[in-house]
């Protein structure tokens, strides 16, 4: 299965042609069966529950690539992009950076790997230090990997980094509190720039801010990727957003990837039951457009702590056939083009 | 057109911070009609929410105070009621349901406790007859096995179903005006969707006014029919969702249908600009407002204005009628597409 997701040349991306080369590239980041489970409830009584937050997932990201990753809140996205970046353990799987596995790297060799996978997190207010000026929150990771060596080289860096993303150097001096939630994901961007990294996760990047300072940062992302030619793994819950900046989409239900493919060809084909329920779900913002292809889904997503036998979805799924889809779990399946799979007993629109 | 169920008008809201005065609503005029929806619609801190809370008389003060205008509901001004008159008001012919369904319940008392306890505030019922009438109410939000879920605490409940349960408690005394503030924001977009449906069904059959909090443009889009959009405290434009969505004449309501994603990719499938349109810059602060249009600094239209442009600095602009049904707050409001 995972040679399927390894052949890259029909997805290489568009907008960095530059860098493309006829020769399939090793992927930046690449996770093979990937599976992280978590232990709740355990107490001094009772051995607690397992969560399948992450169930055997295998994903590759080429250079220059920025894979979209959707679900809805508890579908394990957060997870699987902590895990890649071993910010989370895996329980079992590989990952390997650039070809090589650091699965099993100890914390000291795993050091100098960090510079090359950098996160971008949510909430402007929380992940940055409110006691660091934002000159020393640029300066402390390029310290940490000695990356500058005299002060007015790092001096020079730090300059050119917030200039990177669209601040000035003035304000270097200055302490979170006094930036605007838009401002603040600038300098968490930039902090994740800082040490030169090749991959970033950048996890739900744009959900505290405003409508117009959304596609602020959209730019810039977009700008990054094709100046410095980063990948991304970008995960969001705003379907269009990752229609937008992504060149594949992967669709995640229940710790699982449910569809995978070129972004066009997710958001339109939509050969899962469930892809067809979320994309169909977002409002567009168009008076009278013509009806949604809608599909209402009933109820919840199922607790992870008991997921339903069979495919995850069958509860919720129209299509479900007793017998099959209550039983036996589907694995990722190419359909026709070969970069676009689904994990469903009975996929087609 | 009907008589409007309830008319804001002029509203002004002031915060002092610091000593400082700090106006957050400035002169807002809006109507909500019976079984219609108006969009109130911005970024955060343009004061949206602040006029909701203005309306139902919520904000405490200090720091905050309403200053001025009206809120005529029912031939009353709300503003001038006592604060025995607006209780009776709350919760009873206007309903409020918020953003946050984890932290609007009580985690302490039952679903059921609180539902029983809103509806028997404003009806004389025997608490029997409440409880009944509260599993009623659930089973109108299409709670399933409403009968045992009463009993529930908040937490065995998930984000979607306690929004339900908001909108049961807001409908228990069957409201003539709901007013929604962004009740949709905390929720998965499959959850929104239901959520959206309860809720345009619920008004279809009650027939209530619903005033709609958002900065979601698909939202609006789908479930309003106006639609008011705020800027730094200010309406900068009103008018139907179609005409305004078709046609915007504010430049800032016309740089926030640009920079939609979704609306971007409709317009050019397959051949994606490689940049979205943005609005530049960042939302001025209340506390240091420019001189003329609050807009000036982001606005597009103005760098092609030339020395006409000056006039932006200076002069304030009013929310002028423009066309029938359309108000904009703008010197050089962009031309109507005709449609």
């Amino acid at each position: 299965m995972s040679e399927g997701l390894l052949s890259l040349e029909s997805t290489q991306p568009s907008q960095s042609e530059g860098h493309a080369s006829s020769v399939p590239s090793v992927p930046v980041i690449e996770a093979i069966n990937l599976t992280r489970h978590f232990v709740v409830g355990q107490g001094l009584f009772g051995h607690g529950h397992l969560v399948h937050a992450v169930e055997d997932v295998s994903i590759a990201v080429a250079p220059g690539e920025t894979l979209g990753l959707v679900g809805e809140s508890g579908c394990g996205k957060s997870t699987l992009g902590r895990t890649l970046i071993r910010l989370i353990e895996p329980t079992r799987g590989r990952i390997c950076v650039e070809g090589r596995d650091i699965t099993h790297l100890r914390a000291f060799e795993l050091r100098p790997l960090r510079r090359r996978m950098q996160i971008i997190f949510q909430d402007p207010f929380s992940s940055l230090d409110p006691r660091m000026t934002i000159r020393e929150t640029l300066l402390e990771p390029i310290r940490i990997h000695r990356l500058h060596g005299n002060k007015a080289s790092q001096e020079t860096a730090v300059h050119q980094l917030i200039e990177r993303v669209g601040l000035k150097p003035e304000i270097l001096g200055r302490y979170p509190h006094e930036f605007s939630g838009g401002q603040r994901q600038r300098i968490g961007v930039a902090r994740a720039l800082s040490v030169q990294p090749r991959f970033i996760v950048c996890d739900e990047p744009l959900s505290a801010l405003d409508v117009s300072i959304q596609a602020q940062i959209i730019n810039l992302l977009l700008d990054l990727r094709d100046t410095l030619n980063v990948s991304y793994l970008f995960i969001s819950h705003d379907l269009e957003v990752v229609r937008y900046i992504s060149h594949r989409i992967a669709v995640m239900y229940l710790g699982r990837i449910v569809e995978i493919g070129p972004a066009e060809s997710v958001a339109t084909r939509r050969l899962h039951p469930y892809t067809q329920a979320l994309m169909g779900a977002a409002p567009i913002a168009e008076p009278g457009a013509p009806p949604r292809r809608r599909v209402v889904l009933a109820g919840d997503v199922p607790s992870p702590l008991d997921p339903p036998s069979g495919c995850a979805f069958h509860p919720r799924c129209s299509r479900a056939k007793l017998g099959k889809c209550d039983r036996e779990v589907p694995t990722l399946q190419t359909d026709g083009d070969s970069a676009h799979q689904v994990a469903c007993f009975y996929p087609g629109s | 057109m009907g008589q409007p169920l309830i008319e804001v008008r002029n509203l002004l809201t002031s915060f002092t911070s610091g000593g400082k005065r700090i106006v957050a609503v400035d002169g807002a005029s809006f109507d909500v009609e019976s079984g219609q929806t108006l969009a109130l619609v911005g970024e955060s801190g343009c004061g949206k929410s602040v006029s909701a809370l203005s309306i139902l008389r919520l904000l405490p003060s200090p720091p905050a105070q309403i200053e001025g205008g009206q809120v005529l509901f029912e031939d009353q001004n709300l503003l001038t009621l006592s604060e025995a008159d607006m209780r009776s008001i709350r919760g009873d012919k206007i309903a409020m349901i918020f953003q946050e369904p984890m932290t609007s319940l009580n985690p302490v008392f039952s679903i059921g406790y609180q539902l029983v306890e809103a509806i028997r505030l404003h009806r004389k019922m025997s608490f029997g007859d409440a409880r009944k009438r509260a599993i009623e109410l659930l089973e109108l939000v299409q709670i399933p096995a409403p009968g045992s879920r009463i009993d529930d605490y908040p937490h065995q409940l998930s984000g979607g179903m306690r929004q339900r349960v908001m909108i049961a408690m807001a409908l228990s005394c069957d409201p003539r005006l709901l007013i929604a503030d962004e009740p949709t924001t905390a929720l998965d977009v499959t959850v929104q969707a239901q959520i959206l449906d309860l809720l345009r069904d619920l008004q279809n059959r009650l027939h209530m006014g619903i005033l709609f909090i958002t900065h979601d443009l698909g939202i609006v889009a789908e479930f309003a029919q106006k639609i008011a959009v705020m800027y730094a405290g200010q309406i900068v434009e009103t008018g139907t969702v179609a005409a305004v969505f078709a046609s915007p004449r504010h430049p800032y309501t016309d740089g926030l249908l640009q920079s939609v994603p979704a609306r971007v990719l409709a317009k050019t499938p397959g051949n994606l600009p490689k940049r979205l349109p943005t609005i530049e810059g960042v939302v001025p602060s209340l506390a240091s407002l420019p001189e003329g249009c609050r807009f000036q600094d982001r606005c597009q239209h103005r760098r092609h204005l030339g020395d006409q442009g000056i006039r932006c600095a200076v002069d304030v602009p009013q929310l002028e009628t423009v066309q029938s049904g359309r108000t904009v707050r703008c010197h050089f409001p962009i031309e109507a597409v005709s449609s």
